[in-house]
């Protein structure tokens, strides 16, 4: 088996762009682009509490069932896939704005999105370019 | 000329390793966020060849590179004031070359939104 021991891969041709090979070894692709670049668990009820996570460095407990998600390294841009799901009803993400460089809000609701509620666990992924 | 390295193996200097095939599977093959609304169009993109409007609320994502099965697992989220969410339409349209997903609105009722986010993770072929 070989191993590799390295604290940062960068690419040879050009630096960002590192190249993996498909499971099925049909097509290559841009290991850089398909990373997930930040992902949260998070109890949104009572006192807000991340039980973990990457590249966030807070929640923001706007109102109920409003929360914000601030990421310790910016995005590039404003265009990222950004998908969440509750443990309770329904939830959005940028819902209440639009979100920025290096926040997201996620909007919490009931089943038929009436109300906005606080949910025990929410978890958002954000998948896109870092700045 | 392009340096290949071919690793069973990824370690970090502080001694962490993971087997590269976490990093190969576990990363997202696809993923889209785009305008549901009036001319559809992907805002960035990940191995998305082009978008369906098939009717309100009703959008199909074509890959460029296919999936080697349909089992891939997605995740659709949409916005809207007044809306709900974004579903995959069924198992049925969950194709090895496109993936087929729905928004509603508040009355539970097929709606277009303004934003409307993919990923797709899986094995390519």
């Amino acid at each position: 088996m070989s191993e590799i021991i390295a604290d940062k891969l960068t690419g040879k041709a050009s630096a960002g762009d590192v190249t993996i090979t498909s499971e099925g070894g049909a097509v290559t692709m841009q290991l850089q682009q398909g990373l997930t670049k930040a992902w949260l668990n998070f109890q949104g009820s009572g006192t807000v509490t991340i039980f973990d996570d990457l590249n966030h460095s807070s929640v923001t407990d706007s109102a109920t069932g409003k929360f914000i998600g601030n990421l310790t390294n910016a995005m590039s841009n404003i265009n990222s896939s950004i998908t969440s799901t509750t443990s309770g009803g329904e939830s959005l993400i940028g819902n209440t704005a639009a979100p920025t460089t290096t926040t997201y809000t996620i909007d919490n609701g009931n089943a038929s999105f009436g109300a906005y509620q606080d949910d025990s666990r929410i978890s958002t992924h954000l998948i896109g370019d870092l700045a | 000329m392009a340096g290949k390295i071919i690793a069973d193996t990824i370690e970090t200097g502080a001694g962490a390793d993971i087997s590269t095939s976490y990093v190969v599977n576990g990363s997202a093959k696809a993923w889209v966020n785009f305008n549901g609304t009036g001319t559809i169009a992907a805002r960035d993109s990940l191995n998305v060849a082009s978008l369906t409007d098939n009717s309100t609320g009703d959008y199909k994502v074509n890959y460029s590179n296919s999936f080697s099965n349909d089992d891939y697992s997605a995740t659709v989220s949409a916005n809207s004031s007044s809306g709900l969410i974004g579903t995959l339409e069924s198992e049925a349209t969950m194709l090895t070359g496109s993936t087929e997903v729905n928004t509603y609105g508040g009355s539970i009722s097929k709606s277009d939104h303004a934003v409307v986010c993919l990923q797709t993770l899986g094995d390519l072929a």
